[in-house]
């Protein structure tokens, strides 16, 4: 008898980025490294699962710009020729470091990884969310979904029409990619704002997540702290709460677990490591040098001195680290249990892309636990959010408090100097948009395009990437672009469509650019 | 109290040396992305976050937007924020007209008068302007727009006026804002408990009771089903189940 659960929760997310306008566009290697690291490896861990016949269970956002990034041919296209061009790479690699078997069985690895990679890619006939699907169809994993485009409820709170937009296209985006309606959402970097649960409510959403400080500082004080569930006073809609003693264990900068000596060194890539005129072809064609994926030292040390990566040792280290994490669950839910006379729930949320792009051992880790929490034990299980809510359906009603998992909790990460600009601008065209769509309200033609586009520029705007980035004070130009150009274009829509003067060839050109969900309603937008 | 502790113990152990490990320089390539000089947040979650987004440079290939993005629109406007429990955030503009007008109306008194941001603390009230549980001014220079204003009032509601202080000490409201709460920065002293149970949930349940299994209708009409077994002599079936 199981003394309690664990819900591993993966938030998988990347901004809209994709610009048809460039050959080569720098910004869209983030998705290109994150499917052949990140997403790639997880599927093919869910798939060596379910051939073992392990029974598992796990939770994982694919937001909608993910998804729409990941349906899209262009994209698609794209990062076939980016892969491509890796595999030669790894060729070419294998044979610089023939005489040397240290790199050389390493470049013979990351080309079994690269044809993999590809492998996997083609064989779901390039749509790597119909991949995903497969396995939410067969009960193993459950797919929530996210902000439309990721947009910081807790700042929107001003004009809640955009966190509605966001929440209702979001829902319809999923129904049309995964064959049924979310049961649950991430909100974008984990923002909670009293009252937006209500927006939840109306789209039919059961469940979200908040971070721990969003559930023990509701009111009231939450009797099982972040171990149950409560509902929002209310809505009735379920918050789940982080735990952040399994966050830590995997998060922190000290003890954390990718930080382990023996795991890949990120920054040592073979993109800014070899010769110039060597590794040219296969970095950006402008001359910037790019992360190519290929990597071959271990961390080593806290020093500068790098000793190359010894596969079978970080093997180990995965499998150890994933027992050390298990034994801290059962500990965990054996105090818990006997405390809270209940099964209490462990929600240990994280970025997807920890796993195999920052943390290149990452998916290894999850394979490991995974197994020995099915095989090793019976006090653990997984469990996913709605079925932990179909076995414990009574539960306590609080209203939990504003809170996001971003530095230092709250909205400083994307409310400061140097992004709180854009917030006037934003409010400013949520207004409008809510004015367009009162006014609006039955329209054909060019007139509900340019509509249906305004909300896709606006939606675009609110990303919460753009103000992380601007917020971080690194390489910030790409970020205050794309605000200021969505921002721009929802103004001139708005202008043209006040003035009844829509220019067509214009709507037509930023369609086909900003052609994110092509089933878009702007009268969500109220 | 015990959870901020622990939030704060971690932010005192980050350290940006170990987050972000130098890069080997390399003649014609800058180091991937690191965070700035700025007092960032620790841990692998921040650097992954960031690592998301990892590329060498500005390279300046996305086509500049010529337009800049307008520096008003045109209304008189203020909108209060709430940054996390103890700061607001705000920003405004008003319009030269107004200024004009107040210009007018004023005359010498405008000039000797105090741009300010009177903040006030409006918690469990409907504000009508005069019902505060107390306010306090926040002298702006001429050309502010944007303002963050340090309550120290966590789990309170705010609202605040922007207006101009005259010499004599009165206060004219130029435009208010929307009122916003600031989160508590602790567990909430109310321990009362109430419990629930969602209606589909207890559709089941109560199907269940009646021998329907999990799979018990929950859709129109089930209490019609349930009606009729207990007319036709379910009792019994139940005390078999039971045994």
């Amino acid at each position: 008898m199981n003394k309690g659960y664990l819900s591993l929760v993966l938030h998988g997310h990347l901004p809209y980025v994709r610009h048809p306008e460039h050959d080569d566009f720098l910004e869209e290697d983030w998705l290109y490294e994150a499917i052949t690291e990140t997403y790639v490896p997880l599927i093919t861990v869910f798939e060596g699962l379910v051939r073992d016949g392990i029974d598992f269970r796990l939770t994982m956002t694919l937001s909608p710009t993910l998804t729409s990034m990941l349906t899209d041919g262009l994209l698609q296209e794209r990062y076939l020729k980016h892969i491509n061009r890796l595999i030669e790479l790894a060729h070419r690699e294998i044979e610089r470091t023939k005489y040397d078997s240290r790199f050389n069985i390493l470049a013979q690895r990351y080309l079994d990884d690269f044809k993999h990679a590809r492998y996997i890619f083609e064989k779901y006939n390039r749509n790597l969310a119909a991949a995903f699907r497969s396995f939410q169809d067969l009960g193993k994993l459950e797919i929530v979904t996210c902000g439309a485009t990721h947009g910081y409820f807790p700042l929107m709170d001003i004009c809640r029409e955009s966190v509605r937009a966001q929440v209702k296209t979001a829902v319809t985006h999923y129904e049309s990619v995964f064959g049924r309606k979310p049961r649950g959402i991430w909100l974008p970097e984990c923002g909670y704002q009293p009252g937006h649960d209500e927006i939840l409510k109306e789209s039919g959403i059961r469940y979200f997540f908040t971070d721990s400080h969003g559930i023990l500082h509701g009111t009231p004080r939450p009797k099982y702290g972040v171990f149950a569930p409560v509902y929002c006073r209310g809505s009735g809609v379920a918050a789940f709460g982080r735990d952040l003693e399994s966050s830590k264990q995997v998060w922190s900068s000290i003890e954390g677990y990718p930080g382990d000596f023996n795991y890949r060194e990120f920054y040592r890539d073979i993109g800014f490591d070899l010769d110039f005129e060597y590794i040219k072809p296969y970095i950006h064609p402008d001359g910037v040098r790019i992360n190519t994926g290929i990597k071959y030292y271990r961390i080593t040390g806290s020093g500068d001195h790098k000793e190359p990566y010894v596969s079978d040792w970080a093997r180990e280290k995965a499998a150890e680290q994933a027992g050390n994490f298990m034994f801290n669950r059962q500990r965990q839910a054996e105090y818990l249990h006997d405390f809270m006379q209940r099964k209490p729930l462990i929600i240990s949320p994280y970025d997807a892309e920890l796993f195999g792009h920052w943390w290149y051992e990452g998916p290894m880790w999850i394979d490991f636990l995974i197994r020995k929490i099915s095989c090793d034990q019976d006090e653990l299980r997984l469990i996913t959010p709605s079925e932990y809510l179909e076995e414990n359906p009574r539960n306590q009603v609080i209203t939990p408090s504003m809170s996001s998992w971003g530095w230092k909790g709250y909205s400083e990460m994307w409310l400061q100097g140097s992004n709180d600009w854009i917030y006037r601008h934003l409010h400013e065209a949520s207004n409008r948009m809510t004015e367009l769509a009162r006014t609006y309200r039955n329209t054909n033609g060019s007139l509900k395009r340019a509509l249906n586009q305004a909300l896709r520029e606006l939606l675009l705007a609110q990303s919460s990437d753009w103000g992380f980035i601007l917020g971080t004070g690194t390489h910030t130009s790409y970020a205050v672009q794309r605000t200021r150009d969505h921002l721009l274009r929802f103004t001139r829509i708005y202008e043209e469509i006040k003035s009844n003067s829509i220019d067509e060839g214009w709507l037509a050109d930023i369609e086909s650019k900003d052609n994110i969900f092509p089933a878009i309603d702007y009268r969500v937008h109220q | 109290m015990k959870m901020m502790a622990r939030i704060k113990e971690k932010l005192k152990r980050f350290s940006l040396k170990k987050i972000f490990p130098k890069n080997k320089k390399t003649p014609s390539g800058t180091s991937p992305s690191k965070a700035g000089a700025q007092d960032l947040p620790s841990s692998h979650q921040f650097a992954a976050e960031q690592a998301k987004f990892s590329y060498p440079q500005d390279w300046g290939g996305y086509r500049q937007t010529s337009r800049d993005l307008p520096s008003g629109y045109g209304t008189d406007k203020i909108v209060l924020c709430v940054r996390d429990p103890w700061w607001l955030y705000t920003y405004w503009e008003v319009i030269n007209a107004t200024w004009d007008r107040l210009k007018r109306e004023l005359g010498d008194d405008f000039y000797k008068a105090k741009k300010i941001l009177r903040v006030y603390d409006v918690s469990h009230i409907i504000f009508n302007g005069t019902n505060a549980h107390r306010y306090f001014d926040i002298e702006l220079g001429l050309d502010s727009v944007n303002w963050y204003i340090d309550t120290a009032g966590p789990g309170r509601s705010w609202c605040v006026d922007l207006g101009l202080r005259l010499a004599d000490g009165r206060f004219i409201t130029i435009v208010r804002s929307n009122t916003v709460s600031t989160p508590l920065d602790g567990p909430s002293w109310i321990t009362d408990e109430e419990w629930m149970i969602p209606d589909d949930m207890f559709a089941r349940l109560y199907g269940m009771g009646f021998g329907f299994g999990k799979s018990s209708p929950v859709g129109k009409g089930w209490q019609e089903r349930f009606k009729h077994v207990l007319s036709s002599g379910v009792s019994s079936v139940t005390s078999i189940l039971k045994k």
